[in-house]
This record gives structure tokens, C-alpha cells and sequence, in this order.
């Protein structure tokens, strides 16, 4: 391992003790990975976000005694920015090289985690039954009603079986950028933008909690009984548009949540109004689009693409006719939809990180 | 929640000796105007919290027009009831916190903060209650008031059944207030023996928005099941109150209602004082 600043290691090694709250046994393992991280980083020359605080950055490094390895890394990554842009390959290596830093962190979760093995299942087994909830208020509602809004028991499943596998499947990998708040407002988010990886995936990992990865279970199981249960002619176009539109919807669902939770650059408070609205967009997704009224239905399609993450391309599926009178080709529009998603997303994170300003105590 | 360090009035701390009612109930009022004022200094999040709360009232009130216009009578109510329930009840969410946590007890344990708690010269639990009531003074004004309203001009929701109705819903919000202290409350305290309390969080936020009838009124839970639903305490944050809001002129049971709110009120009182005794013998400050 390369010889590290004394200080930043220790503001890595506490900072995700705290995150996470894990026992102190395992911060080593946990502090390691990040160093090792880090050094890579360091090696390879350049550095995560683009960061506003570049100058503090420095000043902060060369308190260290960073300031050679970290200045050059910086000095690359404003030549990227202020230069000509960067080239495909150079592109592509830095996703890749963000993909390895978000994959190693979350190695690194799962390996804290497991140092308390009953105490990981017990938490998962928790988080899988709470899951039960959503699906119990939609067998109340067809305890009363055979059917909601023209749609059947089986048909409703599967729009919530494939919506919520997309939500929690965000959830699971993105969910935790809804504690930027806590960190922005405990002063921690400053030394996120001094590392060299990527601010957002160490928001997405710095309080990464495994069991959540739990909570897939029920939806996809829900999923695979309702494509048995629905009265569908399956040709290969539907067979491959329900993992496609899981996929997609997953992808909007994370932007989503990446979108919302850069309003918390400018409101570090307003955690729960993420979450509620994150919740929102689940709820909204779950039920046939015309169960909310005409506007409404339209509202969170057109407008919002909420529509985009089950319902017209359930639509496909159970072949049906739009009751909304949308084109056919929306149908298909998901991966479309999702990848401007993901692109409004990174825009508005960023101009969130472009914000950002330290906490004044 | 920010933990603001609430002005000491004089005589609140004496060690002299023992402070009088009067003095006791300034701190009280020092320490919820102090949090009522944490909450209030964010202006962007009382409006992104208002937003996404009305979002939620306009999909909660349609899915209930939907299922009510299906069967009409529904649990005794008509479609205009039911929309009153699910949008009124929806505006009081964020006040009665049914989403959890808005205690901040795991995150001070997790940072060490716990420590500064445990040293005040006042009461853990009060301490954690007084900020409580601050909270939900700010929230009942900047979000369930926003959000009822809209609720009242979308979907047009019916007034308060008579005037005794209106009398008891307004003395069913501090018992409701009381009840969801007292779980979240309990639910934070975990804390102290399982650090990580996110999980145990999640969990009981979600028990919390469906068991309180925030979701659907617990009066359609069929069954059995139904019955277990409707004698758990959640039940006090949300169907209670709007149970006692609906309920028709000479329809009595108000006060049943309203007993069986301050009887989970007691009890997870009660509860908490004795958790917090246990849970703070756990504390040990590491030097570090």
C-alpha cells in the first residue's frame, strides 16, 4: 500500500465506522478496502466528481502532506474538465474505474455485515416480511372489489410485482444517497469531496446496508406468479419486455432517487420529503394509471415518466388497449425514457455538488 | 432533527433545590420552542415537504374514489367520507411522523452525541418529548394545514360530522401525537442494543404508515386479521382521529375512541420511561 496521509485515513476509518455503526472489529476491514481504493485511485492519476471545493481540497491536502499525489490527481481532472472534453476511451475508463470503486465499497458492506451472520439474516428476514405490507393493502382492496379500474387481481399483481422489483432494486443499490442530508449537516460531506472517487457513489455506499438487498425477494416472486397467473399469449417480444421493463424501471426509479436527493444539497433537512416522494412515485406506480383520474393519469406519464416504469409497457404485455388513447410506440419508449432520466439525474447531482456549501458548525 | 441547545432558564437546574412546577414547565416550553425553531429554519424543506405531501394526498384521495366508486358503503362509509378519511388522515402523516424515525436517539448513539443526552440536567425522555411537541407544532401548521386544504378544494372533503365530533378530533390529536412518540420512541431506543437501527427503522415505518390506517382505513381489513389491526396501537394515530371526525351526530363511542388512544398513550409512556432506565445503564462514553 502506498504510504497514506495519517489524517486522511483516519477521517476514512471513523467516517464509515459511523456510517455504518459497525463494530469497531471490523473497521479495519472496512478502513482497508478504502485505502486500497484510494491508492489505486491515486496511482491511476485521477480523481472522482467534479469537485467546487477544489482549492479547500488542496489546501486541506497539503495540511496532510497529500500534496504532490493529490494535487497531480486534481491538476489531471481540471485538465479533463477545462480542456477539450475527454475522449471515448477516457470516458469509458473512468466509468469503469467508478463502476470497480462502487463495486469494491459495497464488497466491503457486505463483508462488515457479515461478521454478524444471524444478526444480517435476521435484519433481512425483517426487511422481507415488512415488504408483505404493500402486498397485503392490495389483497384488501381485492377483498372488497373483483376488480380495481377494469384490471384484475393477477393483472394489478403484475404491475406491482414489476414495479416494485424495479423500486426496490434502486433502492437496494442507490437507496442510501437519501442520508446525504445527515451528512452534508455532520460536516462529513466535505471529506467525501476531497476523496478520489466519485462523490455519488460514495454517497450510494457510505451507509450501504445489505439487508436491504432483501427486500427483491418478495416483488420478483410476485412476478413470476403473476406472468403465470395472466391470461397472456406469451411471444418472445413479451417474454423479453418484462425483464426489459424491470430493468428500465429500475433505472428511473434510481434516478429518481439520485434526482430527489440532490434537492438535499439545498435542503439538508428534507430527508423524509425524499423519501415520501420516492414512496410516492411507488405507490404511484403499483396501480393502473386510470384508478388516478384522467389528469392525473396523464400527469405521471407524460410529465413525470412514472408510467414509463410499468404501466405502458404492462400494457404490451397483458395486451391491452390504452385507456389514456397514448401511442402504441410508448410502449417501447422505456429505454428511452430511462436513459434521459439517468442524464437529468447526473445533471441535477451535479449542480447539487456545484452548491454545495460546508455546514456552518 | 437538529439539536439545538435549548436556553436554560433560571431555577430549571438547581441543584439547590427542587424546581418548581412553573420552572419545570419553562423548560419544557424553552426546549419545544428551540426545536420548533430547528424545524422552521429550513425554509426549501417545509416546501418540498408540502409538495410531496400533497403529491401523496391527490394519489391516496383518487385510489380511494376508485375503490369506493367500485362499492359504495364500503365500511359504512360513502365515496365522499372515504375520501375524507384517506386525504385528512394523509395531511396528518407527516405530523404524527407515520413514516418513523424524526427521533433522533440512533443517529446520536451512532455518533456519540448520546453522551451530551444522558449529561442534560433534564429528563432523557422529556427531553426527547418536549423537542417531540415542538416538532409537531411546526408540522401541523406548515404541513398538515397545506395539505389538508388541497385536500379540501381537490376533492371537496366533508367537515366534521357535528361539533362534538370537531371537539373530540381536536382532543384526539395530542393522545395520537402521544401514541406515535411512544413507538418511535421505543423503536429509536433499540439503538442502544442493536447500534445498527436502521433495519429495525425501516421496519417500523412501514408497520407504522399501514397499521395507523394512513394507507387504507383499518375498517376494511377483513377478517381476522382486521380485528388484530384494529386493536394494535397504531390504529390510535390515524383511524381513531378520523374515526371520531366522521362519526355521525349522537353516534356516540367518541369517548371510546378517545380512551382507547389515552390507554396505548399511558402504556407506551410507561414503557418508554422503563426502556429508557435499562437502556441508559447501557451507556458507556469511549474515549477515542
Amino acid at each position: 500500500m502506498d504510504p497514506q496521509p495519517d489524517a486522511a485515513d483516519g477521517v476514512g476509518g471513523v467516517d464509515r465506522a459511523d456510517a455504518t455503526g459497525r463494530a469497531r472489529a471490523t473497521r479495519g476491514a472496512g478502513a482497508g478496502g478504502w485505502f486500497r481504493a484510494t491508492a489505486r485511485f491515486l496511482r491511476t492519476g485521477r480523481r472522482g466528481a467534479a469537485s467546487p471545493h477544489r482549492g479547500s481540497g488542496r489546501i486541506w491536502a497539503r495540511g496532510t502532506g497529500q500534496a504532490l499525489e493529490l494535487g497531480r490527481a486534481l491538476e489531471l481532472g481540471q485538465a479533463l474538465e477545462l480542456g477539450q472534453a475527454p475522449g471515448l476511451g477516457q470516458a469509458l475508463g473512468l466509468l469503469w474505474a467508478e463502476a470497480r470503486a462502487y463495486a469494491l465499497l459495497v464488497q466491503v458492506a457486505f463483508r462488515e455485515a457479515a461478521q454478524y451472520r444471524t444478526s444480517l439474516a435476521l435484519r433481512s428476514l425483517t426487511e422481507a416480511a415488512a415488504t408483505m405490507l404493500d402486498l397485503a393493502a392490495i389483497g384488501i382492496i381485492f377483498a372488497h372489489l373483483p376488480a380495481l379500474a377494469g384490471f384484475s387481481l393477477a393483472e394489478v399483481a403484475f404491475l406491482y410485482g414489476t414495479s416494485a422489483l424495479a423500486f426496490t432494486l434502486a433502492e437496494a443499490f442507490v437507496g442510501p444517497v437519501d442520508r446525504l442530508g445527515w451528512h452534508i449537516r455532520e460536516g462529513r460531506f466535505d471529506v467525501v469531496l476531497i476523496r478520489p472517487v466519485s462523490a455519488l457513489v460514495q454517497t450510494a455506499t457510505l451507509a450501504f446496508s445489505p439487508q436491504r438487498v432483501a427486500r427483491v425477494i418478495q416483488p420478483a416472486v410476485i412476478v413470476v406468479v403473476s406472468c403465470l397467473a395472466v391470461p397472456v399469449h406469451w411471444t418472445p417480444d413479451r417474454v423479453l419486455l418484462v425483464p426489459a421493463m424491470v430493468l428500465c424501471g429500475a433505472v428511473l426509479a434510481a434516478s429518481a432517487f439520485v434526482a430527489t436527493a440532490a434537492v438535499l444539497f439545498v435542503a439538508p433537512d428534507a430527508s423524509v420529503a425524499v423519501v415520501a416522494s420516492t414512496q410516492g412515485s411507488a405507490l404511484a406506480a403499483r396501480y393502473p394509471m386510470t384508478v388516478y383520474g384522467h389528469h392525473v393519469a396523464l400527469l405521471l406519464t407524460v410529465v413525470l415518466p412514472i408510467g414509463f416504469v410499468s404501466w405502458l409497457p404492462a400494457l404490451h404485455v397483458l395486451s391491452r388497449p390504452d385507456p389514456l388513447g397514448l401511442p402504441t410506440a410508448l410502449r417501447f419508449a422505456s429505454p428511452l425514457v430511462a436513459s434521459a432520466a439517468a442524464a437529468l439525474a447526473a445533471l441535477a447531482w451535479r449542480a447539487g455538488v456545484r452548491r454545495y456549501r460546508s455546514t456552518g458548525s | 432533527m437538529t439539536v439545538v441547545a435549548a436556553p436554560r432558564p433560571p431555577g430549571a437546574a438547581d441543584v439547590t433545590g427542587p424546581p418548581g412546577v412553573l420552572a419545570e414547565l419553562r423548560t419544557w416550553a424553552a426546549i419545544a420552542a428551540a426545536s420548533a425553531r430547528a424545524n422552521v429554519a429550513y425554509r426549501a424543506t417545509v416546501a418540498a415537504s408540502v409538495l410531496s405531501n400533497v403529491t401523496l394526498t391527490v394519489l391516496r384521495g383518487y385510489l380511494a374514489l376508485a375503490v369506493w366508486e367500485a362499492r359504495p358503503g364500503l365500511a359504512g362509509y360513502d365515496s365522499r367520507h372515504a375520501v375524507t378519511f384517506v386525504v385528512l388522515g394523509q395531511a396528518l402523516m407527516t405530523t404524527f411522523a407515520v413514516f418513523g424515525g424524526m427521533i433522533d436517539v440512533p443517529w446520536r448513539v451512532e455518533n456519540g452525541g448520546i453522551v451530551i443526552d444522558v449529561a442534560r440536567p433534564f429528563g432523557f425522555l422529556h427531553w426527547w418529548l418536549a423537542q417531540e411537541l415542538g416538532r409537531a407544532a411546526v408540522f401541523l401548521v406548515s404541513r398538515a394545514l397545506p395539505a389538508g386544504l388541497a385536500g379540501l378544494a381537490l376533492f371537496g372533503a366533508a367537515p366534521p360530522a357535528s361539533p362534538t365530533a370537531a371537539a373530540g378530533f381536536a382532543a384526539s390529536l395530542p393522545l395520537a401525537l402521544l401514541v406515535s412518540f411512544g413507538i418511535r420512541y421505543l423503536v429509536g431506543l433499540t439503538a442502544f442494543w442493536i447500534t445498527d437501527a436502521r433495519g429495525a427503522l425501516a421496519v417500523s415505518a412501514l408497520t407504522l404508515t399501514f397499521f395507523s390506517g394512513a394507507v387504507l382505513p383499518l375498517t376494511i381489513f377483513p377478517g381476522a386479521f382486521g380485528e388484530v389491526a384494529r386493536a394494535l396501537p397504531y390504529g390510535a394515530i390515524i383511524q381513531m382521529p378520523m374515526d371520531i371526525y366522521l362519526r355521525p351526530a349522537g353516534g356516540g363511542g367518541i369517548g371510546e375512541a378517545l380512551a382507547f388512544q389515552a390507554g396505548w398513550a399511558a402504556a407506551l409512556l410507561v414503557a418508554s420511561d422503563l426502556v429508557t432506565r435499562l437502556a441508559l445503564r447501557r451507556v458507556v462514553a469511549q474515549g477515542g
